[in-house]
Protein backbone atom coordinates (compact mmCIF):
# COMPACT_ATOMS: atom_id res chain seq x y z
CA UNK A 1 0.00 0.00 0.00
CA UNK A 2 0.99 3.51 -0.64
CA UNK A 3 1.13 5.92 2.01
CA UNK A 4 2.11 9.99 1.44
CA UNK A 5 2.56 12.38 3.89
CA UNK A 6 2.22 16.11 3.00
CA UNK A 7 4.24 18.78 5.25
CA UNK A 8 2.21 21.65 3.70
CA UNK A 9 -1.26 19.93 4.03
CA UNK A 10 -3.95 21.65 6.15
CA UNK A 11 -4.78 17.85 7.58
CA UNK A 12 -2.32 16.89 10.25
CA UNK A 13 0.18 14.49 9.48
CA UNK A 14 -1.61 11.85 11.80
CA UNK A 15 -5.12 12.72 9.42
CA UNK A 16 -3.28 12.11 6.15
CA UNK A 17 -2.38 8.69 7.43
CA UNK A 18 -5.61 7.68 9.17
CA UNK A 19 -7.33 8.51 5.61
CA UNK A 20 -5.13 6.89 3.33
CA UNK A 21 -5.68 3.78 5.28
CA UNK A 22 -9.20 4.20 5.35
CA UNK A 23 -9.07 4.66 1.25
CA UNK A 24 -7.58 1.59 1.04
CA UNK A 25 -9.71 -0.61 2.73
CA UNK A 26 -12.90 0.85 0.59
CA UNK A 27 -10.85 0.73 -2.35
CA UNK A 28 -9.72 -2.68 -1.70
CA UNK A 29 -6.13 -2.23 -1.72
CA UNK A 30 -6.30 -3.26 1.94
CA UNK A 31 -8.29 -6.58 2.34
CA UNK A 32 -9.76 -7.69 5.72
CA UNK A 33 -7.21 -9.21 8.35
CA UNK A 34 -4.14 -7.48 6.08
CA UNK A 35 -1.07 -6.02 8.27
CA UNK A 36 -0.69 -2.37 8.29
CA UNK A 37 3.12 -1.56 8.57
CA UNK A 38 4.57 -1.55 11.94
CA UNK A 39 4.63 1.85 13.20
CA UNK A 40 8.24 2.57 13.63
CA UNK A 41 8.75 1.01 9.85
CA UNK A 42 5.96 3.65 8.87
CA UNK A 43 7.31 6.61 10.88
CA UNK A 44 11.18 5.97 9.43
CA UNK A 45 9.82 5.31 5.90
CA UNK A 46 8.05 8.71 6.16
CA UNK A 47 10.24 10.19 8.15
CA UNK A 48 7.26 11.16 10.87
CA UNK A 49 7.96 10.37 14.61
CA UNK A 50 6.62 7.13 15.51
CA UNK A 51 3.90 8.86 18.08
CA UNK A 52 2.49 10.46 14.78
CA UNK A 53 1.69 7.13 13.05
CA UNK A 54 0.38 5.34 16.11
CA UNK A 55 -2.04 8.16 16.38
CA UNK A 56 -3.00 7.37 13.45
CA UNK A 57 -3.62 3.68 13.99
CA UNK A 58 -5.22 4.72 17.12
CA UNK A 59 -7.96 7.20 15.50
CA UNK A 60 -8.34 3.89 12.92
CA UNK A 61 -8.90 1.41 15.88
CA UNK A 62 -11.52 3.57 17.81
CA UNK A 63 -13.18 4.51 14.44
CA UNK A 64 -13.66 0.15 14.31
CA UNK A 65 -11.48 -0.05 10.67
CA UNK A 66 -8.35 -2.04 12.28
CA UNK A 67 -7.61 -3.70 15.60
CA UNK A 68 -4.66 -3.68 17.68
CA UNK A 69 -3.21 -6.91 18.67
CA UNK A 70 -0.53 -6.80 21.34
CA UNK A 71 3.00 -7.80 20.25
CA UNK A 72 1.66 -8.54 16.51
CA UNK A 73 0.80 -5.31 14.94
CA UNK A 74 -2.29 -3.47 13.48
CA UNK A 75 -4.28 -5.20 10.99
CA UNK A 76 -7.65 -4.38 9.72
CA UNK A 77 -10.53 -5.27 10.84
CA UNK A 78 -12.81 -8.15 8.84
CA UNK A 79 -15.63 -6.09 9.25
CA UNK A 80 -14.23 -2.95 8.48
CA UNK A 81 -15.44 -3.19 4.86
CA UNK A 82 -19.05 -2.48 4.56
CA UNK A 83 -19.32 0.45 7.11
CA UNK A 84 -16.22 2.45 5.32
CA UNK A 85 -18.03 1.53 2.11
CA UNK A 86 -21.46 3.54 3.25
CA UNK A 87 -19.06 6.47 5.13
CA UNK A 88 -17.54 6.70 1.68
CA UNK A 89 -21.21 7.10 0.31
CA UNK A 90 -22.14 9.50 2.24
CA UNK A 91 -18.88 11.36 1.60
CA UNK A 92 -19.75 11.53 -1.80
CA UNK A 93 -23.39 12.75 -1.11
CA UNK A 94 -21.70 14.87 1.18
CA UNK A 95 -19.27 16.31 -1.94
CA UNK A 96 -22.07 16.14 -4.31
CA UNK A 97 -24.39 18.49 -1.96
CA UNK A 98 -20.86 21.22 -1.43
CA UNK A 99 -20.58 21.53 -4.97
CA UNK A 100 -23.99 22.45 -6.10
CA UNK A 101 -23.47 25.15 -3.47
CA UNK A 102 -20.22 26.12 -4.95
CA UNK A 103 -17.93 25.41 -2.33
CA UNK A 104 -14.65 24.08 -3.20
CA UNK A 105 -12.57 21.24 -1.40
CA UNK A 106 -10.67 23.95 1.20
CA UNK A 107 -14.18 24.77 2.47
CA UNK A 108 -15.76 21.36 2.62
CA UNK A 109 -12.69 20.17 4.77
CA UNK A 110 -13.88 23.41 6.84
CA UNK A 111 -17.14 22.31 7.30
CA UNK A 112 -16.20 19.34 8.41
CA UNK A 113 -13.48 20.15 10.83
CA UNK A 114 -16.13 22.51 12.29
CA UNK A 115 -18.99 19.79 12.55
CA UNK A 116 -16.24 17.93 14.52
CA UNK A 117 -15.04 20.45 17.16
CA UNK A 118 -18.48 20.69 17.78
CA UNK B 1 14.81 -5.57 -33.15
CA UNK B 2 13.27 -9.12 -31.80
CA UNK B 3 13.51 -10.36 -35.13
CA UNK B 4 17.38 -9.90 -35.58
CA UNK B 5 17.66 -11.05 -32.07
CA UNK B 6 16.20 -14.36 -33.27
CA UNK B 7 18.12 -14.10 -36.32
CA UNK B 8 21.35 -13.59 -34.96
CA UNK B 9 20.66 -16.18 -32.15
CA UNK B 10 19.34 -19.18 -33.74
CA UNK B 11 22.80 -20.71 -34.57
CA UNK B 12 23.57 -20.04 -31.03
CA UNK B 13 20.95 -22.03 -29.85
CA UNK B 14 21.29 -24.51 -32.45
CA UNK B 15 25.36 -25.12 -31.53
CA UNK B 16 24.33 -25.39 -27.82
CA UNK B 17 22.12 -27.89 -28.46
CA UNK B 18 24.60 -29.96 -30.94
CA UNK B 19 27.69 -29.49 -28.17
CA UNK B 20 25.14 -31.30 -25.78
CA UNK B 21 26.20 -34.57 -28.28
CA UNK B 22 29.76 -34.56 -27.28
CA UNK B 23 29.58 -36.79 -24.27
CA UNK B 24 27.65 -38.96 -26.38
CA UNK B 25 30.42 -39.08 -29.30
CA UNK B 26 33.40 -39.47 -26.77
CA UNK B 27 31.66 -42.57 -25.29
CA UNK B 28 31.12 -43.88 -29.01
CA UNK B 29 34.58 -43.46 -29.94
CA UNK B 30 36.04 -44.59 -26.92
CA UNK B 31 34.31 -47.77 -27.18
CA UNK B 32 35.15 -48.44 -30.53
CA UNK B 33 38.93 -47.86 -29.36
CA UNK B 34 38.98 -50.11 -26.64
CA UNK B 35 35.88 -52.34 -26.99
CA UNK B 36 38.64 -55.61 -28.02
CA UNK B 37 41.03 -54.80 -24.96
CA UNK B 38 38.30 -54.39 -22.77
CA UNK B 39 36.98 -56.80 -19.90
CA UNK B 40 34.00 -58.65 -19.23
CA UNK B 41 33.63 -56.32 -15.94
CA UNK B 42 34.73 -53.01 -15.03
CA UNK B 43 35.11 -51.10 -11.74
CA UNK B 44 32.08 -49.15 -11.47
CA UNK B 45 32.68 -47.85 -7.30
CA UNK B 46 35.29 -47.40 -5.23
CA UNK B 47 35.53 -47.40 -1.43
CA UNK B 48 37.16 -44.63 0.39
CA UNK B 49 40.78 -45.88 -0.05
CA UNK B 50 40.32 -46.08 -3.78
CA UNK B 51 40.04 -49.64 -4.36
CA UNK B 52 37.44 -50.88 -6.43
CA UNK B 53 34.80 -52.13 -4.16
CA UNK B 54 31.95 -53.20 -6.62
CA UNK B 55 32.00 -53.84 -10.30
CA UNK B 56 29.58 -53.88 -13.40
CA UNK B 57 29.28 -55.79 -16.70
CA UNK B 58 30.86 -54.10 -19.38
CA UNK B 59 27.87 -53.98 -21.13
CA UNK B 60 25.83 -52.30 -18.45
CA UNK B 61 27.94 -50.18 -18.38
CA UNK B 62 27.89 -49.45 -21.64
CA UNK B 63 24.31 -48.99 -22.01
CA UNK B 64 24.42 -46.35 -18.87
CA UNK B 65 26.95 -44.26 -20.58
CA UNK B 66 25.15 -43.90 -23.92
CA UNK B 67 21.45 -43.95 -21.90
CA UNK B 68 23.17 -41.01 -19.30
CA UNK B 69 24.89 -39.33 -22.43
CA UNK B 70 22.26 -39.86 -25.42
CA UNK B 71 19.17 -38.60 -23.50
CA UNK B 72 19.74 -35.50 -21.89
CA UNK B 73 21.43 -34.15 -25.33
CA UNK B 74 18.71 -34.98 -27.08
CA UNK B 75 16.24 -33.31 -24.61
CA UNK B 76 18.33 -30.62 -24.72
CA UNK B 77 18.30 -30.14 -28.61
CA UNK B 78 14.37 -30.91 -28.79
CA UNK B 79 13.95 -27.66 -26.21
CA UNK B 80 15.74 -25.24 -28.93
CA UNK B 81 12.38 -24.71 -30.26
CA UNK B 82 11.48 -22.66 -27.42
CA UNK B 83 15.13 -20.92 -27.40
CA UNK B 84 13.84 -17.71 -28.83
CA UNK B 85 10.50 -18.03 -26.32
CA UNK B 86 12.45 -18.66 -23.33
CA UNK B 87 15.74 -18.23 -23.49
CA UNK B 88 16.42 -18.18 -19.47
CA UNK B 89 14.56 -21.86 -19.48
CA UNK B 90 16.65 -23.13 -22.51
CA UNK B 91 20.06 -21.91 -21.46
CA UNK B 92 19.42 -23.89 -17.89
CA UNK B 93 17.97 -27.07 -20.04
CA UNK B 94 21.16 -27.46 -22.19
CA UNK B 95 23.09 -26.67 -19.06
CA UNK B 96 22.13 -28.68 -16.71
CA UNK B 97 21.36 -31.91 -19.73
CA UNK B 98 25.56 -30.48 -19.98
CA UNK B 99 25.64 -31.45 -16.53
CA UNK B 100 24.26 -34.81 -16.27
CA UNK B 101 25.68 -35.99 -20.22
CA UNK B 102 29.30 -34.54 -18.90
CA UNK B 103 28.71 -37.17 -15.61
CA UNK B 104 27.89 -40.07 -17.60
CA UNK B 105 30.64 -39.33 -19.87
CA UNK B 106 33.24 -39.08 -17.56
CA UNK B 107 32.35 -42.34 -15.42
CA UNK B 108 32.16 -44.37 -18.14
CA UNK B 109 35.63 -42.73 -19.36
CA UNK B 110 36.94 -43.06 -15.88
CA UNK B 111 35.39 -46.92 -15.46
CA UNK B 112 36.57 -48.09 -18.41
CA UNK B 113 39.86 -46.29 -18.86
CA UNK B 114 41.07 -47.22 -15.57
CA UNK B 115 40.18 -51.12 -16.04
CA UNK B 116 41.81 -50.81 -19.54
CA UNK B 117 44.80 -49.21 -17.75
CA UNK B 118 45.11 -51.90 -14.61
CA UNK B 119 44.79 -54.43 -16.97
CA UNK B 120 41.68 -56.08 -14.69
CA UNK B 121 38.71 -54.44 -12.92
CA UNK B 122 40.13 -55.51 -9.14
CA UNK B 123 43.49 -53.69 -10.01
CA UNK B 124 41.71 -49.88 -11.21
CA UNK B 125 42.57 -47.98 -8.52
CA UNK B 126 40.82 -44.69 -8.60
CA UNK B 127 43.27 -41.98 -7.20
CA UNK B 128 43.28 -38.84 -8.47
CA UNK B 129 41.16 -39.81 -11.09
CA UNK B 130 37.78 -38.49 -8.31
CA UNK B 131 38.99 -35.05 -9.13
CA UNK B 132 38.03 -35.90 -12.74
CA UNK B 133 34.64 -37.41 -12.00
CA UNK B 134 33.67 -34.60 -10.26
CA UNK B 135 34.94 -32.22 -12.70
CA UNK B 136 32.95 -33.89 -15.63
CA UNK B 137 29.97 -32.16 -14.33
CA UNK B 138 31.56 -28.96 -15.44
CA UNK B 139 31.19 -30.16 -19.43
CA UNK B 140 27.59 -28.53 -18.36
CA UNK B 141 28.87 -25.11 -18.33
CA UNK B 142 30.33 -25.33 -22.28
CA UNK B 143 26.34 -25.84 -24.13
CA UNK B 144 25.26 -23.18 -21.29
CA UNK B 145 27.82 -20.49 -22.37
CA UNK B 146 27.18 -21.06 -26.05
CA UNK B 147 23.49 -20.63 -25.44
CA UNK B 148 22.34 -17.15 -26.48
CA UNK B 149 22.37 -14.47 -23.23
CA UNK B 150 19.05 -13.78 -22.22
CA UNK B 151 18.16 -10.62 -22.19
CA UNK B 152 15.94 -10.35 -19.02
CA UNK B 153 14.91 -6.84 -19.43
CA UNK B 154 12.59 -5.37 -22.28
CA UNK B 155 11.81 -1.89 -20.94
CA UNK B 156 12.12 1.03 -18.62
CA UNK B 157 9.05 1.79 -16.76
CA UNK B 158 9.13 5.81 -17.01
CA UNK B 159 5.99 7.02 -14.97
CA UNK B 160 7.01 8.78 -11.88
CA UNK B 161 4.53 8.74 -9.17
CA UNK B 162 4.13 13.26 -8.86
CA UNK B 163 5.32 14.31 -4.97
CA UNK B 164 4.88 17.51 -3.69
CA UNK B 165 8.11 19.33 -2.54
CA UNK B 166 7.19 18.74 1.30
CA UNK B 167 5.77 15.40 0.13
CA UNK B 168 7.26 11.86 1.49
CA UNK B 169 5.98 8.72 0.29
CA UNK B 170 6.31 5.07 0.95
CA UNK B 171 4.62 1.55 -0.02
CA UNK B 172 5.00 -1.03 1.67
CA UNK B 173 3.87 -4.48 0.95
CA UNK B 174 3.78 -7.98 2.17
CA UNK B 175 4.12 -10.86 0.40
CA UNK B 176 3.65 -14.85 1.11
CA UNK B 177 4.92 -17.99 -0.72
CA UNK B 178 2.48 -20.31 -0.21
CA UNK B 179 5.15 -22.85 -1.53
CA UNK B 180 7.56 -21.76 0.47
CA UNK B 181 5.28 -21.61 3.44
CA UNK B 182 4.40 -25.19 3.11
CA UNK B 183 8.45 -26.42 2.02
CA UNK B 184 9.75 -26.04 6.37
CA UNK B 185 6.75 -27.90 7.28
CA UNK B 186 7.40 -30.54 5.30
CA UNK B 187 10.80 -30.38 6.05
CA UNK B 188 9.81 -30.15 10.04
CA UNK B 189 7.79 -33.26 9.45
CA UNK B 190 9.87 -35.00 7.83
CA UNK B 191 12.60 -33.60 10.59
CA UNK B 192 10.45 -35.53 13.16
CA UNK B 193 9.48 -38.62 11.17
CA UNK B 194 13.54 -39.24 11.00
CA UNK B 195 14.95 -37.96 14.42
CA UNK B 196 12.20 -38.14 17.06
CA UNK B 197 12.46 -42.48 17.08
CA UNK B 198 15.93 -42.45 17.16
CA UNK B 199 16.07 -39.46 20.00
CA UNK B 200 13.28 -41.48 21.67
CA UNK B 201 15.01 -45.26 21.93
CA UNK B 202 18.15 -43.45 22.36
CA UNK B 203 19.61 -45.54 19.02
CA UNK B 204 22.02 -43.06 18.35
CA UNK B 205 20.91 -39.39 17.27
CA UNK B 206 22.74 -37.71 14.17
CA UNK B 207 22.52 -34.40 16.03
CA UNK B 208 24.76 -32.78 13.10
CA UNK B 209 21.60 -34.30 10.31
CA UNK B 210 19.19 -32.77 12.96
CA UNK B 211 20.99 -29.95 13.13
CA UNK B 212 21.32 -29.04 9.66
CA UNK B 213 17.30 -30.12 8.97
CA UNK B 214 16.52 -27.27 11.52
CA UNK B 215 18.88 -24.75 10.12
CA UNK B 216 16.93 -25.64 7.15
CA UNK B 217 13.49 -25.32 7.97
CA UNK B 218 14.35 -21.40 9.08
CA UNK B 219 16.58 -20.89 6.21
CA UNK B 220 13.06 -21.80 3.95
CA UNK B 221 10.85 -20.45 6.68
CA UNK B 222 12.87 -16.78 6.56
CA UNK B 223 11.76 -16.16 2.62
CA UNK B 224 8.38 -17.52 2.80
CA UNK B 225 7.03 -14.11 3.85
CA UNK B 226 9.02 -11.27 3.25
CA UNK B 227 7.98 -7.27 3.62
CA UNK B 228 8.58 -5.33 0.15
CA UNK B 229 9.52 -1.01 0.83
CA UNK B 230 10.11 1.22 -1.19
CA UNK B 231 10.72 4.60 0.45
CA UNK B 232 13.65 7.68 0.79
CA UNK B 233 16.07 4.87 1.62
CA UNK B 234 15.49 3.10 -1.59
CA UNK B 235 13.93 -0.60 -1.78
CA UNK B 236 13.94 -2.67 1.08
CA UNK B 237 12.85 -6.35 1.86
CA UNK B 238 13.14 -7.95 4.98
CA UNK B 239 11.78 -11.39 6.45
CA UNK B 240 8.88 -10.63 8.64
CA UNK B 241 10.34 -13.32 10.66
CA UNK B 242 12.44 -11.65 12.98
CA UNK B 243 12.58 -8.94 11.01
CA UNK B 244 15.67 -10.07 8.69
CA UNK B 245 16.92 -7.66 6.34
CA UNK B 246 17.44 -9.86 2.56
CA UNK B 247 17.93 -7.18 0.40
CA UNK B 248 18.71 -3.29 -0.08
CA UNK B 249 19.14 -1.40 -2.77
CA UNK B 250 19.84 2.49 -2.12
CA UNK B 251 17.81 5.00 -4.42
CA UNK B 252 21.68 6.62 -5.88
CA UNK B 253 22.30 2.61 -6.84
CA UNK B 254 19.18 2.28 -9.24
CA UNK B 255 19.27 2.95 -12.85
CA UNK B 256 16.27 1.68 -14.41
CA UNK B 257 12.99 0.04 -13.21
CA UNK B 258 10.86 -1.85 -15.11
CA UNK B 259 7.28 -3.71 -14.19
CA UNK B 260 7.04 -7.25 -15.56
CA UNK B 261 5.99 -10.85 -15.81
CA UNK B 262 8.49 -12.85 -13.65
CA UNK B 263 8.76 -16.33 -14.04
CA UNK B 264 10.25 -18.75 -11.16
CA UNK B 265 11.96 -20.64 -14.53
CA UNK B 266 13.80 -17.67 -15.46
CA UNK B 267 15.07 -16.55 -12.05
CA UNK B 268 16.48 -19.75 -10.85
CA UNK B 269 13.24 -21.09 -9.19
CA UNK B 270 11.78 -19.90 -6.06
CA UNK B 271 13.05 -18.21 -2.91
CA UNK B 272 16.16 -15.64 -2.57
CA UNK B 273 18.08 -16.72 -5.80
CA UNK B 274 21.85 -15.08 -6.87
CA UNK B 275 22.58 -15.96 -10.45
CA UNK B 276 26.02 -14.23 -12.08
CA UNK B 277 25.00 -10.63 -12.63
CA UNK B 278 21.36 -10.92 -11.46
CA UNK B 279 19.53 -11.62 -7.78
CA UNK B 280 15.98 -11.88 -7.27
CA UNK B 281 13.34 -13.01 -4.74
CA UNK B 282 11.13 -14.70 -6.19
CA UNK B 283 7.88 -15.67 -4.29
CA UNK B 284 5.88 -16.86 -7.29
CA UNK B 285 5.31 -16.42 -10.91
CA UNK B 286 3.76 -12.92 -11.30
CA UNK B 287 3.98 -9.33 -11.22
CA UNK B 288 7.05 -7.75 -10.14
CA UNK B 289 9.80 -5.49 -10.47
CA UNK B 290 13.59 -5.75 -11.96
CA UNK B 291 16.01 -3.07 -10.86
CA UNK B 292 19.25 -2.16 -13.41
CA UNK B 293 21.46 -1.26 -10.48
CA UNK B 294 24.32 1.56 -11.90
CA UNK B 295 26.57 -1.28 -10.90
CA UNK B 296 25.20 -3.20 -13.78
CA UNK B 297 23.33 -6.13 -11.84
CA UNK B 298 20.07 -6.46 -12.41
CA UNK B 299 17.52 -7.14 -9.41
CA UNK B 300 14.12 -9.05 -9.40
CA UNK B 301 11.41 -8.98 -6.77
CA UNK B 302 7.93 -10.34 -7.46
CA UNK B 303 5.37 -7.87 -5.56
CA UNK B 304 1.31 -7.03 -6.21
CA UNK B 305 1.20 -3.89 -7.34
CA UNK B 306 4.68 -3.14 -8.85
CA UNK B 307 3.53 -0.05 -10.96
CA UNK B 308 3.13 1.89 -7.92
CA UNK B 309 6.23 0.79 -6.30
CA UNK B 310 8.16 1.49 -9.58
CA UNK B 311 6.47 4.99 -10.11
CA UNK B 312 7.64 5.86 -6.20
CA UNK B 313 11.11 4.22 -6.41
CA UNK B 314 11.73 6.55 -9.90
CA UNK B 315 10.05 9.89 -8.31
CA UNK B 316 12.19 9.46 -4.66
CA UNK B 317 15.21 8.43 -7.07
CA UNK B 318 15.06 11.59 -9.73
CA UNK B 319 14.63 13.52 -6.05
CA UNK B 320 18.09 12.28 -5.04
CA UNK B 321 19.64 12.84 -8.15
CA UNK B 322 18.89 16.42 -8.84
CA UNK B 323 21.72 18.67 -8.28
Amino acid sequence: MLFRVDAASELSLADQIAVQVRSGVVAGSLAPGERLPPARDLATALQVNMHTVLRAYKQLRDEGVIEMRQGRGAFVRQDAGPGLIRLTELAEQLMDEARKLGMSQQDIVRLIGGVAKA
Amino acid sequence: MTEVQQRTSAPRCISAGIVGFLPLIAVALTWLQWQDKLPAELASHWSDTGAPDDFMATGTALGLGFALTGTPAAIALASAYIATLRPALFRGIVGFAGMISGMGAGTWLISAGLTLQAGSAEKAALGWWLAALIASFLFGAVPYFIAPKPKFTSGKHETRLPLGEQEAGAWSRTITSKMLLWLPVALLALTAVIYLPTIQDGSGTSWIGLGTMLACVIVVGLIAHVQVTVDWRGLRIVSTLGRIPLKRIKLHEIAAVEVTELRPSEWGGWGYRIMPGRSAVIMGAGPGLIITTTADKLFAVTVGDPDTAASLLLALRDRVSQP
